[in-house]
């Protein structure tokens, strides 16, 4: 009789491995500041659930994926003269996790290996602000059956 | 039956009791109410516990899709009408509004395509929307696994949104939707 790697193993021989990817950033004063997180290239990664800490909430965020060039955030809108898109307000997208604040994807995406999403980070508060994303999931690891 | 009973038929079925508890597997206990999170987490948790997610698709992409007023001024009336991304399933909506003294703003949802109101009139914001902190997952109630995410008209959908600026100053408002924009039902 064969036993599973783990408990976690499914039929199809992969592994999920508890993981947080984290996307860091110390934004100047109003200006937008691009980062990059790259997904590891040993496992494709689930995306579960999104927390951010700021160090104010005048920030707005973008994310796009790099290789499709697929946005995740959408400006439809005719916004006013004033409003340039720069994004959502982060504390729109998720907050801490120590608050319970933590954003729930609810329909997990699997984002596959070594792919890059670009981020734009744009300040509006007129101070520098420090920004962190936290993306917690799975890396989703392929074990060999033998 | 006979006697100083009356025939009154046979006793009807009772249901079988449910134990609390499982059979004693490995020694464990397992509660069976412990399968969500804490009541507080009713409107935000849509995954059950060692399980997956109760919104029915599988696939897709997540997608923030918004309106800005920056800003709208003091009672005044904004509407924008948003071109929605294609195969768009509204899970969640967000707002905030940088001044909140008397309810920040109202908000009316519309679906233009189906000439559909998803909000019977004006709510305020907070009533319809939180932050990525407090979110309300349409549909997701607790342990419910018939979660029905509003699916837009598959191209072209197109929503309008009305909104009122409560407060007597200059607000910046930003409101929203959160939701996967492709994925299967499952």
């Amino acid at each position: 009789m064969t036993s599973s790697p783990t408990p976690a193993a499914t039929a199809s021989g992969i592994v999920k491995i508890p993981r947080v990817l984290i996307v860091d950033a110390v934004v100047p004063l109003n200006t937008q500041l691009p980062s990059i997180l790259t997904i590891p290239q040993d496992a494709d990664f689930e995306w579960w659930f999104l927390a951010a800490f700021r160090t104010n909430a005048a920030m707005k965020v973008l994310i796009t994926e790099a290789a499709t060039q697929r946005a995740m955030v959408f400006s439809g809108s005719q916004q006013s003269s004033q409003t340039v898109f720069n994004g959502v307000f982060i504390d729109n997208l998720a907050g801490l996790v120590a608050n319970n604040g933590a954003f729930p994807i609810a329909v997990p995406y699997v984002m596959p290996a070594s792919r890059s999403y670009q981020h734009a980070f744009t300040d509006s508060s007129g101070a520098q602000n420090t920004v962190q994303l936290a993306y917690h999931g799975f890396a989703l690891l392929q074990v060999s059956s033998s | 039956m006979s006697g100083w009973f009356p025939n009154i038929g046979a006793a009807p079925a009772v249901p079988r009791l449910r134990p609390l508890t499982l059979a004693r597997l490995v020694n464990t206990l397992i509660n069976q109410f412990a399968v969500r999170g804490t009541i507080a987490n009713n409107q935000k948790d849509p995954y059950l516990l060692g399980d997956g997610t109760v919104i029915p698709i599988k696939g897709g992409i997540p997608i923030w899709v918004y309106c800005e007023f920056n800003t709208l001024g003091s009672l005044k009336t904004g509407r924008v009408r948003i071109p929605m991304p294609d195969s768009f399933r509204l899970l969640s909506y967000f707002g905030s509004a940088s001044v909140n003294a008397k309810g920040g703003f109202r908000v009316n949802v519309y679906d233009v395509n189906r000439r559909l109101r998803l909000t019977d009139r004006p709510i305020n914001f907070q009533n319809l929307a939180g932050t990525g902190s407090s979110p309300l997952f349409q549909g997701g109630m607790t342990g419910s696994r018939q979660a029905a995410p509003y699916a837009f008209q598959e191209t072209n959908a197109q929503v309008l949104i009305t909104l009122v600026n409560l407060e007597p100053n200059p607000n910046i408002i930003q409101f929203g939707m959160y939701g996967v924009q492709g994925g299967k039902s499952s």
